[in-house]
């Protein structure tokens, strides 16, 4: 994965925002690398294997053409786009689709136990809309994260 | 009068905790709080809809949490004023963690008589009365007694 300037570097310690204490499950036991991003005022992320890279989004109209941009904000709430300086479009294919999700601002890469990935519980999962959001990933501070399955966006939202 | 049930003791007393929501005390029978967590940070869950506010981590466990005026229907109402909130988790058929609930603040613990609980009345919302076990006297009014045991979300309209 290719992450353009004002993108980020992987960490060796799992964790996000400000604790990133080292923990011994991650070297321990096998584990998820995560890009964080932040969209419609909330912190989410994605697993990097989903990622292809990660692009300004200045560099939309070179790259990529329109009708495969996501706004993330906006596919979750309905909101207004991301257009912000800090706004980055992050690449992934699926189903030989190359898609755009259009995110405010990259935060982070950092590993995750696999231990620390969990499903949503049953009670939030039978309430949900979104078909790309089935799991949860425990930080080092014991803070939740919500995984989203970038390559189904594209997929499920309505062009 | 209401059928008294399990948590009601050898002498017919049944422990309630009283609790702020909006302005008004409620309560729910002691046996059914699995407990109570001060305030935390509340992983938000895309695509749920408004009573489900998301999940927390706690000592391991993922718990849903609900907003308690949305599920009611109550929140257009009056505000305690009490800046307390708590987190108090509930017991609910099926779901072994529990659901938490937001509310206002706590009161106290009364012990009041079981043969006291009166069945909630017609006249008030079903939003209400479906989580509504019945209504007891209290010093200022007849206060409601709240049960989740069958709390189950509905599916989110946000597509």
């Amino acid at each position: 994965m290719r992450i353009a300037a004002g993108g980020t570097r992987a960490k060796t310690t799992s964790g996000g925002g400000a604790a990133r204490k080292p923990r011994k499950a991650e070297v321990l036991g096998p584990t998820l690398e995560i890009l964080l991003f932040e969209a419609a005022g909330h912190t989410f992320a994605a697993p990097v294997s989903d990622v292809e890279r990660v692009i300004k989004r200045e560099e939309r109209e070179d790259e990529i053409s329109a009708e495969n941009v996501v706004d993330l904000a906006q596919a979750l709430t309905g909101g207004l786009l991301q257009a912000g300086t800090d706004a980055r479009l992050i690449m992934c294919r699926s189903r030989g689709t190359e898609t755009a999700v259009l995110v405010s601002s990259i935060k982070d890469i950092v590993r995750v136990p696999l231990a620390d990935i969990h499903p949503l519980p049953p009670f939030v999962r039978q309430a949900l809309a979104f078909p790309f959001v089935r799991r949860i990933a425990r930080l080092a501070d014991d803070h939740l994260i919500v995984l989203l399955e970038l390559r189904e966006i594209g997929v499920s939202q309505p062009s | 009068m209401v059928q008294a049930q399990a948590g009601v003791d050898d002498h017919g007393v049944v422990q309630l905790l009283m609790f702020l929501m909006g302005a008004k005390p409620w309560s729910i029978r002691l046996e059914n709080v699995r407990m109570i967590l001060p305030m935390t940070r509340i992983a938000v869950v895309p695509g749920t809809p408004p009573h489900v506010l998301g999940v927390i981590s706690h000592r391991g466990e993922i718990i849903p949490v609900v907003d308690l005026k949305e599920l009611l229907g109550l929140q257009n109402g009056k505000s305690s004023g009490v800046t307390e909130e708590r987190i108090m988790v509930v017991c609910v058929e099926g779901i072994p963690t529990g659901v938490g609930c937001i509310v206002d603040g706590l009161l106290d613990i009364r012990s009041v008589p079981a043969s006291s609980l009166r069945p909630p009345p017609s006249t008030l919302d079903a939003n209400v009365t479906q989580y509504l076990e019945g209504e007891i006297p209290m010093d200022k009014g007849l206060v409601g007694v709240l049960q989740f045991r069958g709390l189950a979300p509905q599916k989110s309209d946000k597509q």
